[in-house]
């Protein structure tokens, strides 16, 4: 009872005319800002980091989350329309979310993608009502070894992006594995396949390289009247934008799923909204009726990631608001804009800033509602895009993708990165080499390497800690029988046809 | 398509046996956990491993399959892009960005055949106009400013 | 690579062609004359990301000089992230030399990067400005560990040869140093775990997967206050103030090692003397106010101003310790 009166208490704070608008605001502008090639959550909510300061805390704050939530469902546009994933929890949703694209489900994509977030973050805003100070406990469970063992879950999705060539699926994730080496060694800070430039201490951003494989790849690759996605008058109206009820009955199950996974992935620190999207487009694929259609558009295919990172990006603020550890790049972000309003996030925040606390929680229903209302209103406008003629929309895009690598890190070299990596996206196209895979390996890799070696400092080189912890060895059981699930599917249906035959 | 193949996997095999002989420079082992020099090492040769498989297999049968991936026309789109856009890196240190940008818009629409001039000159400096109000006027990045001042 | 250079001799060709015809629009920012400095904004090169440490720091910083008209033309903030700031830093000493409009911060790795032959630019390229304050350090335990002081948790280490593990921010950090100079004064054989950031190293002090931990007061107070985490030491050379003002420092424990990241600005090396003077002025204005006072305060900073010639002996200091702990480091 408690709680739903302190929901009422935060409603009425987000109620506020002000708060009302600074929510509107943010929503509005994350999905632009997540819509832009790119740009991200953590782009924008930095940008935007300055206007709040005029702003007391809680419309500040309220801000920046309609920001981040805004941008998680922003980057499922252009991955749809133009398969050019905006950020990088937006990559799995260029799988599925293209393939239906180039069909002429464009809208309904559009129209899952949409609902899937608020379904996912709206669900998740609930968990993170009732369950906040209890889930913390759970978050500082996860250790170095626990990560590692996460890490490698993360990776047996590979196996279900590979295509059509096994081999070459596995070739591309190793080599995402070595990029995730490059850069400055975190243990003795010494440079590691750098080639003598600074530019790469920090390692390969993730951002250069999808946008390099993924979107640049699409233009070249696809530049003639072939790839050219007609899109009927007749069928921009209403109830033909929005998704069936057989992508509803399709969907639905992934989306429940998908948004579990995400708020718990998104609570651990350093996890995050992308490696929940990899892990839920993974477990869809695996549970799905239509597994072997995944990648050629199927609509579960978008829900589930979609839910997934929506859901994430609340998750991530449960340890950021009760232990003040940041969750992702995002919320570290949202962290410094905290300790600049003289917040002090943690355990006691709930006791001393109740109107904050709940006034944010407030304005996340809100704010769902109000990305609801907006995607609804713009998925016909963003509809038009694929009516531009090609070689006008492939210009423009082109330059976007150019001028959002260079204000990651406001440099050149960036833009050069992806440019570099467009290049390579066209060979590994055209030679059937996946790019999912090096992608998803390059964000898991680095977790990968630095827990494997802290849970080695840890243990003294004894590698049985992995599976002597309890969290950490049944995280490491499930990837095993991840594994082996297509293998034990397999003798199961060969056995039933034996006897039936 | 087959040569390609072979090709292919052979530039990998190097890479990947390059990978780890470079990671040889690093340490592979600091008191007894894995060192810098670990995960490249193994990494290297897996990749090189892994790589064979796509070359063996264009020996056996399920080669003939394998339709070639590379048309003709193929390779218009990738140097129209690619090199307008390296033009780009070259040229931002004079004109800035955005006139680079937009140059390179102009050059993409009209190489890629769009036949109307006057679409091309719209866009070379449309797309500027509005690049500039987004990412200067809206998110304030500083982008590089050529002779022009902008 | 040749087409390269002729293209590029092609466009500076027009360029200079430009140049002389559009009039004089490129000058140079070569020093200006002093009578009238500033006369144009300052340009505050943050080399780190948005939010974190140093760029809260000098965004408060800014605010301050902002709404008390403390400078007579903005500074504007720029981000510069990239190469654990050597980007950054070396965009304002090699890039811009003698420049008194560019402005920049200092972090560990200011001193780390030249030293480990990432960073091109060393302390010495720099004119050191002002320091305003010291971040001081803390080394924690969970609540729930057995470790009531430091000296229980060393005597234990020392009875058990590499057991006890420590979490801090990367391998070339305060953190690290903190650590090994411990090691060696104390004689205990510790084991040191890098991590990526503050909020890992926090998680790994909680969940107690390493024994303690190094963390800033700003980032554990709330959890000392929640009665999550216990704090064994501090590092700098006298007692926090405040709410931690229980804590012993390291000197009182027995252990010579006074270990504290400080705050300040610098600018490119070859300011005049005037320039200098005008900055020290303008920040030290600035650090007077009661905003700053409070942001200091609420972060659980020291006030420690020092003017540009004790905070150029200062960074020689750092160097040096950072110097002599890099061959532990890095072995």
């Amino acid at each position: 009872m408690e709680t739903l009166q302190n929901l009422l208490f935060g409603l009425s704070v987000a109620n506020d005319p002000m708060n009302l608008l600074y929510c509107l605001v943010g929503v509005v502008f994350g999905t632009l800002v997540g819509a832009l090639p790119g740009l991200g959550p953590a782009a924008g909510i930095a940008v935007l980091l300055p206007l709040t300061f005029g702003a007391n805390p809680i419309s500040g704050i309220i801000m920046l989350t309609g920001i981040y939530y805004g941008a998680m469902y922003g980057g499922s546009i252009t991955s749809i329309l133009i398969n050019t994933p905006g950020d990088s929890a937006a990559v799995m949703t260029t799988l599925d979310g293209y393939p239906l694209a180039k069909k002429g489900r464009a809208a309904q994509a559009l129209g899952m993608a949409a609902f899937a977030s608020i379904i996912g973050g709206t669900i998740s805003v609930i968990a993170f009502m009732f369950l906040a100070p209890a889930l913390a406990v759970f978050a500082v469970r996860f250790g170095p070894p626990e990560y590692f063992s996460l890490m490698v879950l993360g990776l047996t999705t590979i196996a279900g992006m590979t295509g059509k060539y096994p081999s070459k699926g596995f070739i591309s994730a190793l080599v995402g594995l070595f990029f995730a080496t490059v850069g400055l060694d975190l243990m003795q800070g010494i440079p590691r396949f750098t080639f003598g430039s600074m530019h790469l201490y920090e390692g390969l951003d993730f951002i250069p390289v999808a946008m390099g494989l993924f979107g640049i790849a699409e233009i070249l690759t696809c530049g003639t009247e072939e790839c050219t996605i007609k899109i009927d008058k007749k069928d921009v109206t209403w109830r033909k934008l929005l998704p069936s009820k057989e992508d509803w009955k399709f969907s639905l199950p992934h989306i429940f799923r998908g948004t579990g996974i995400g708020f718990f992935i998104g609570m651990l620190p350093g996890a995050g909204a992308t490696i929940a999207s990899f892990i839920s487009y993974g477990v869809a694929k695996k549970t799905s009726k239509r597994s072997e259609e995944f990648g050629t558009g199927v609509i579960e295919g978008v829900a589930a990631p979609e839910s997934s990172n929506n859901a994430a990006s609340i998750g991530a603020m449960v340890p950021m608001l009760t232990l003040g550890v940041p969750g992702s790049g995002s919320t570290a972000i949202m962290l410094g804009a905290l300790m600049m309003f003289g917040l002090r996030p943690g355990p006691m925040l709930f006791e001393n800033n109740p109107d904050f606390v709940w006034g944010l929680i407030g304005s996340m229903y809100i704010g769902n509602i109000f990305l609801l209302i907006l995607a609804i209103l713009a998925v016909p406008l963003f509809i038009k895009i694929l009516n531009v003629p090609r070689p006008i929309l492939n210009a423009t895009v082109m330059s976007f993708i150019l001028i959002g690598s260079y204000s990651l890190n406001n440099s050149m070299f960036d833009v050069g990165l992806t440019i570099g990596f467009g290049a390579l996206g066209f060979f590994m196209k055209k030679m059937d080499y996946p790019a999912a895979p090096m992608v998803l390996a390059l964000v898991l890799g680095i977790l990968l390497e630095t827990s494997l070696r802290q849970s080695m400092i840890i243990s003294g080189g004894n590698p049985m800690i992995f599976f002597m912890r309890p969290v950490s060895g049944s995280i490491l059981g499930i990837s095993i029988l991840a594994i082996f699930y297509p293998l034990i599917k397999k003798a199961i249906q060969s056995y039933q046809k034996s006897r039936t035959a | 398509m087959r040569i390609a193949n072979r090709i292919v996997s052979f530039l990998i095999i190097l890479s990947g046996l390059f990978l780890t002989f470079q990671s040889s420079n690093l340490d592979y082992m600091v008191d007894g956990t894995p060192g810098p020099g670990f995960m490249p090492y193994w990494l290297g040769i897996s990749i090189a491993l892994v790589a064979f498989i796509p070359a063996v297999k264009t020996f056996t049968k399920f080669a003939s399959k394998l339709a070639n991936p590379f048309k003709a026309g193929d390779f218009t789109n990738f140097f129209i892009v690619i090199g307008s856009s390296t033009l780009v890196m070259i040229i931002t240190p004079v004109t800035g960005l955005l006139v680079a940008l937009g140059l390179m818009v102009g050059v993409i629409a009209k190489l890629m055949g769009t036949q109307s001039w006057k679409t091309v000159i719209g866009l070379t400096v449309c797309t500027p106009v509005l690049l500039f109000g987004i990412f200067v006027k809206v998110l304030s990045v500083p982008l590089p400013k050529g002779i022009f001042g902008f | 690579m040749k087409r390269n250079t002729r293209w590029m001799a092609m466009i500076m060709a027009c360029l200079f062609a430009l140049t002389t015809v559009v009039g004089c629009s490129g000058k140079a920012d070569a020093p200006q004359a002093q009578a009238n400095y500033p006369e144009k904004p300052f340009e505050m090169i943050v080399p780190m990301g948005a939010g974190g440490g140093s760029d809260v720091f000098i965004r408060t910083l800014t605010k301050v000089i902002a709404d008390n008209k403390l400078s007579p033309k903005p500074i504007v903030v720029v981000n510069k992230p990239g190469g654990s700031g050597s980007i950054g830093w070396s965009y304002v000493a090699n890039d811009h030399k003698g420049d008194p409009y560019e402005l920049s911060t200092v972090s560990s790795s200011f001193y780390t990067g030249p030293l480990s032959g990432q960073s091109p630019v060393s302390y010495k390229d720099f004119t050191h400005v002002i320091a305003l304050c010291v971040d001081p350090n803390l080394l924690l335990v969970s609540a729930d560990s057995k470790y009531q002081t430091l000296a229980e948790l060393l005597a234990d280490a020392k009875a058990n040869p590499e057991k006890i593990s420590a979490a801090g921010s990367s391998g070339l950090s305060v953190d690290a140093i903190t650590f090994y100079s411990l090691q060696e004064k104390s004689g205990a054989k510790m084991k040191y775990v890098p991590f990526g950031g503050g909020g890992e190293v926090m998680t790994a002090i909680m969940g107690q997967h390493t024994t303690f931990g190094f963390l800033g007061p700003s980032e554990a107070a709330a959890q000392i206050e929640a009665g999550k985490l216990r704090a064994l030491a501090v590092t700098t050379e006298k007692r926090v103030s405040g709410e931690l003002k229980d804590i012993p420092t390291l000197k009182e424990s027995g252990f010579d090692i006074v270990m504290a990241q400080t705050r300040g600005i610098v600018a490119p090396s070859g300011l005049s003397a005037e320039n200098v003077k005008y900055l020290e002025d303008m920040f030290a204005k600035a650090a007077a106010t009661p905003e700053w006072k409070k942001f200091v305060a609420d972060n659980f900073m020291e006030e420690t101003i020092m003017m540009s010639e004790e905070f150029t002996k200062e960074s020689e200091t750092m160097s040096t310790m950072f110097e002599k702990y890099l061959g532990v480091i890095g072995k």
